[in-house]
């Protein structure tokens, strides 16, 4: 049933694409700032739905307004990239808009009001995050993490829910500031086999994450991060995002609510899982990654 | 005062302190310069390690800071603390208050030490945007850093772009601070000097050392120079000095060595002028003293053969009596007196005081015409060669004397060459050698005749030949050789400024070679005398004898009286006149000696010439100290009769001059 609904569906949005490829549709897209991960999602929105679009970003000193794109002519999609962008979008009720890169859109308090916003966050399944985990270190049980939980607790819920549901057991330690980082990774240092760096920026700081990965790689700790750049400085593995893949996602969306103008706000998590493992840093710490992880990781020599 | 005098004597010590002064300031001006340059580089190497210290502490600390652990500070500020010459480290927090500590106990840090918070200059420092704020005193320095953090991301999304930029404006979280001590410095930069001070006096030392070598290179042949032309001076024997460059100082000492030998020439040259000189002078004074003695011989001897000769004529005339014993002794008497006039002829001749008629002569002629007579001189065992020149040879000389050249050196000859042998004599042109040396230079210009007489003889050696000119030097046996024939030949060569040279070797020959002076013109024709045959002595009328020799003044009145004039004496010049005057009508002759006392023979003559133009006279003449009155006399064709005077002879002569 779902497979005829699914065909039905995509049948409609070729149709109805069609109707616009020649002239495409009047996009405006709003970007909170003109950084490479942004552009790539844009490109990956563009391969979907390529459309008439104007671009407004946001950090560009002088940056006219959104509202003022939205009077004449009228585009019949918004696209926001970035926290930013949804902000300054988020008050336009009669445009569809498709929000990307944003992570944790859930603290955007998004209600009956704004169902005309749709959107993927930079978000990952924390159930596919503790899947891969289990694929790369499958020995491990016991993952550290700190977290802020004015910052990360939805994030920290769901990842220790699906870690339990996997027989992980994550030793979880809340943090207010950065300076208390070393102490509380000094206290947990022994009861964990692992540690799982999540994206908030109280554990973040430069000088913590510097101490943190270098702690860890003193303890022989293998370290699993959020994004490619903690790899290269000394963690074993990153399960991070592909903003191009994001775009595509958000594109793909795009069509979907201008097709369907009416329909429901979907509002879904980034699907494509990026694997980045350090191969030096897993030598040091004696580990062997599987192979087939490996085939489909990004592989740092 | 002494080294002053030194300095201004010696070019060696000038050159050698001048170079190593000028060596002091190169080495000294490098000195300080590699000081100033290594100095600076140890100060900056150190400024810059502390530098680079700081900014590790700094950055090694910001966690500790940002996070207020001072274990976390521990190990990177131990690490720091640890290294050379850091005598404190201190860590101040975001509040600006001390949080860490670590000094050297033993290091007395005076304003360091109760500094708990950062000073406000160091802040101010920094604010300004400076990285770096330095301090110091005599002892050590300090340097202060701010300890940056990177701050807190905007939001968790910036985790994910990776982007600098999301990063927070950076803040400072604290301070750093090393206090550096500079005793080592100081200790290196006393060693450098130490170092550069030895360096430079090694390679001024070196450098003077050089100078020394090459100063005394240069100045050892000056030096040696210097002495070799002192001692010169003072008339030592210097030898050559040694040429071992071919530079300058080689040319100067060749030169010098040129310049020795050209001076030792001379001084040989010199030498041989005096030797030749006190010769000529030697032979100068045997001259005068053989003139000397020819004169008064003379005199003795015209006494000896007048009065001799009157006894030989009365003994003739007693023959009619009986045969008189005492004309043979008479005659021996004669005979002896004719040598003695002969030897005294001769030493005239040396002394160049003999009786000349000097004429433009050939001397080929000459040669040609006395050659019969030289053969008659040599043996039959002796080959002659006669080799004459072509050219002209005309000297301005009497014939008799050349004659006499050849006869002494043909005799010679011949007595040199006992066993037979060859006698050659040549004449040619020429000039003189320059191994002839001669007082006038232009001699060397002159064309001479140069005769040479060789024999193949026994030739001399190097004794005999410097004394055979003198008179009486003869090796002949006893009773062969009078020892006059070469003095002869000697004497008249010199009489007409001509020169002799001699080269013998014992058992190979001699060779004479004369060099008489050429003149230009032809030879005058030689008169030709008749001899009369002797007259009988049947004279007539007055003569006056003006003589100042008693002796011979007796003798020719004896003999004149005895030929039937009649005579009147006079003793002297003014007496002669005076008996003139006395007896002027009867004096038809006037028989006058050349040199008397008060009034010669030639003013008597024209004094009484004056009142009697056609007096006829004949003068008589001793010897060459009379040669120019004696030539004015034969120039105004008056006649002369040599001493000593011969009976036969003046009465011929007065008959010849009366009856012309």
């Amino acid at each position: 049933m779902d497979l005829i609904k699914k065909t039905v569906t995509s049948v409609l949005i070729l149709i109805c694409w069609c109707g616009w490829a020649e002239a495409g549709p009047k996009i405006l897209v709003v970007q909170s700032l003109n950084v490479a991960p942004y552009e790539e999602a844009l490109a990956g929105f563009q391969t979907v739905c390529p459309g008439d679009i104007t671009k407004v970003i946001l950090s560009n000193p002088g940056a006219p307004e959104v509202s003022s794109f939205i009077r004449s002519p009228r585009p019949e999609l918004i696209l926001t990239i970035g926290m930013d962008a949804l902000m300054k979008a988020k008050s336009i009720k009669n445009i569809p808009i498709i929000y990307a890169m944003v992570l944790n859109p859930q603290t955007v308090s998004l209600g009956e009001e704004e169902r005309n916003i749709s959107g993927i966050s930079m978000n990952l399944s924390a159930e596919n995050q503790v899947q891969t985990i289990r694929e790369v270190l499958p020995k491990v049980k016991k993952i550290g993490v700190l977290y802020n939980p004015e910052r990360s607790r939805n994030f920290v819920v769901e990842v220790i829910a699906a870690a339990n549901r996997q027989g992980i057991n994550l030793v979880c330690e809340k943090v207010e500031s950065p300076k208390e980082v070393p102490a509380l990774l000094k206290g947990m240092q022994n009861q964990i086999d692992a540690f799982w760096l999540v994206p908030d920026i109280t554990v973040c700081s430069a000088e913590t994450v510097e101490y943190l990965l270098l702690f860890f790689l003193e303890n022989q700790k293998p370290v699993i991060s959020f994004s490619e750049k903690y790899v290269e400085f000394g963690a074993l593995m990153a399960i991070s995002i592909d903003p191009f893949d994001i775009g595509k996602q958000a594109g793909e969306l795009a069509i979907k609510m201008l097709t369907n103008p009416g329909g429901e706000p979907q509002r879904v998590e980034a699907r494509k899982p990026v694997i980045v493992i350090n191969k030096k840093v897993a030598k040091k710490l004696g580990l062997i990654i599987d192979a087939r992880v490996l085939a489909r990781a990004k592989v740092i020599e | 005062m002494k080294l002053l005098s030194q300095f201004r004597e010696s070019f060696r010590l000038k050159a050698f302190i001048s170079f190593t002064l000028f060596l002091l300031i190169i080495f000294s001006s490098f000195t300080i310069f590699f000081y100033y340059q290594q100095s600076k580089a140890l100060t900056n190497t150190l400024f810059k390690n502390s530098e680079l210290l700081i900014g590790v502490l700094a950055y090694s600390v910001r966690l500790g800071v940002l996070t207020e652990n001072k274990d976390l500070l521990k190990e990177n500020a131990e690490g720091i603390f640890q290294q050379k010459n850091i005598l404190e480290v201190a860590i101040f927090n975001r509040e600006k208050n001390l949080f860490r500590e670590i000094k050297k106990e033993a290091v007395p840090l005076k304003s360091a030490s109760l500094e708990l918070q950062v000073p406000r200059e160091v802040q101010e420092s920094v604010e300004k945007g400076q990285a770096l704020f330095f301090r110091e005193n005599k002892d050590y320095f300090e340097l202060w850093c701010p300890v940056v953090t990177g701050g807190l991301y905007a939001s968790e999304e910036d985790l994910f772009l990776d982007q600098n930029l999301f990063k927070k404006k950076r803040e400072i979280s604290g301070f750093a601070k090393i206090t550096v001590d500079k005793s080592e410095l100081k200790q290196a930069l006393y060693l450098l000097l130490l170092k550069s001070i030895l360096i430079g006096v090694f390679f001024w030392g070196g450098g003077s050392l050089l100078i020394f070598l090459v100063t005394q290179k240069i100045t050892t042949p000056l030096k040696r120079l210097t002495e070799g032309v002192a001692a010169f001076g003072s008339g030592e024997e210097v030898e050559a000095v040694p040429v071992e460059t071919e530079d300058e100082i080689g040319k100067l000492a060749h030169s010098f060595n040129n310049m020795l030998e050209s001076l030792r020439q001379r001084e040989k040259e010199k030498q041989f002028l005096e030797l030749q000189l006190r010769h000529a002078q030697k032979m100068e004074a045997i001259g005068t003293l053989s003139g000397g003695i020819a004169h008064d011989f003379n005199n003795l001897l015209t006494a000896i053969i007048g009065f001799g000769s009157l006894i030989k004529m009365q003994a003739k005339k007693m023959e009619g009596e009986g045969k008189n014993p005492f004309i043979e002794y008479v005659d021996q008497i004669l005979a002896s007196a004719q040598r003695a006039v002969t030897l005294t002829q001769n030493l005239l001749a040396f002394s160049r005081k003999q009786l000349t008629s000097i004429k433009r002569l050939n001397l080929n002629e000459v040669l040609s015409d006395f050659k019969s007579i030289l053969v008659r001189l040599i043996r039959e065992d002796i080959e002659f060669d006669l080799q004459l020149t072509d050219k002209e040879l005309i000297l301005m000389a009497d014939s008799g004397q050349i004659d006499q050249i050849f006869m002494n050196l043909v005799t010679n000859a011949r007595d040199a060459m006992p066993h037979g042998g060859k006698l050659t004599i040549t004449t040619e042109l020429a000039q003189l050698p320059r191994t002839i040396l001669v007082t006038t230079p232009s001699h060397y210009e002159r064309n001479y005749a140069c005769i040479t007489v060789t024999d193949t003889g026994i030739g001399m050696d190097e004794q005999t030949k410097e004394r055979i000119f003198e008179p009486f030097f003869t090796t002949k046996e006893v009773g062969k050789g009078t020892g006059l024939g070469l003095s002869t030949v000697y004497g008249i060569v010199h009489q007409y400024e001509g020169y002799i040279e001699v080269e013998s070797e014992l058992g190979k020959g001699t060779t004479f070679k004369i060099y008489l002076p050429l003149i230009e013109g032809r030879a005058e024709e030689e008169e030709k005398k008749e001899i009369a045959p002797l007259p009988a002595f049947s004279g007539k009328g007055t003569i006056l004898v003006a003589e100042d020799e008693d002796a011979v003044r007796a003798v020719v009145k004896k003999v004149l009286e005895e030929a039937g004039y009649k005579v009147i004496e006079a003793s002297n010049g003014e007496e002669a006149i005076e008996q003139f005057a006395q007896n002027e009508n009867e004096i038809d002759f006037l028989l006058l000696d050349v040199i008397m006392p008060k009034k010669n023979g030639k003013e008597v003559y024209q004094e009484i010439r004056k009142r009697k133009p056609d007096i006829k006279v004949l003068f008589v003449t001793g010897y060459a100290a009379e040669v120019i009155t004696q030539q004015a006399i034969i120039q105004e064709g008056l006649a002369v009769i040599p001493k000593p005077v011969l009976p036969t002879e003046l009465l011929m002569k007065i008959k010849d001059i009366l009856t012309s």
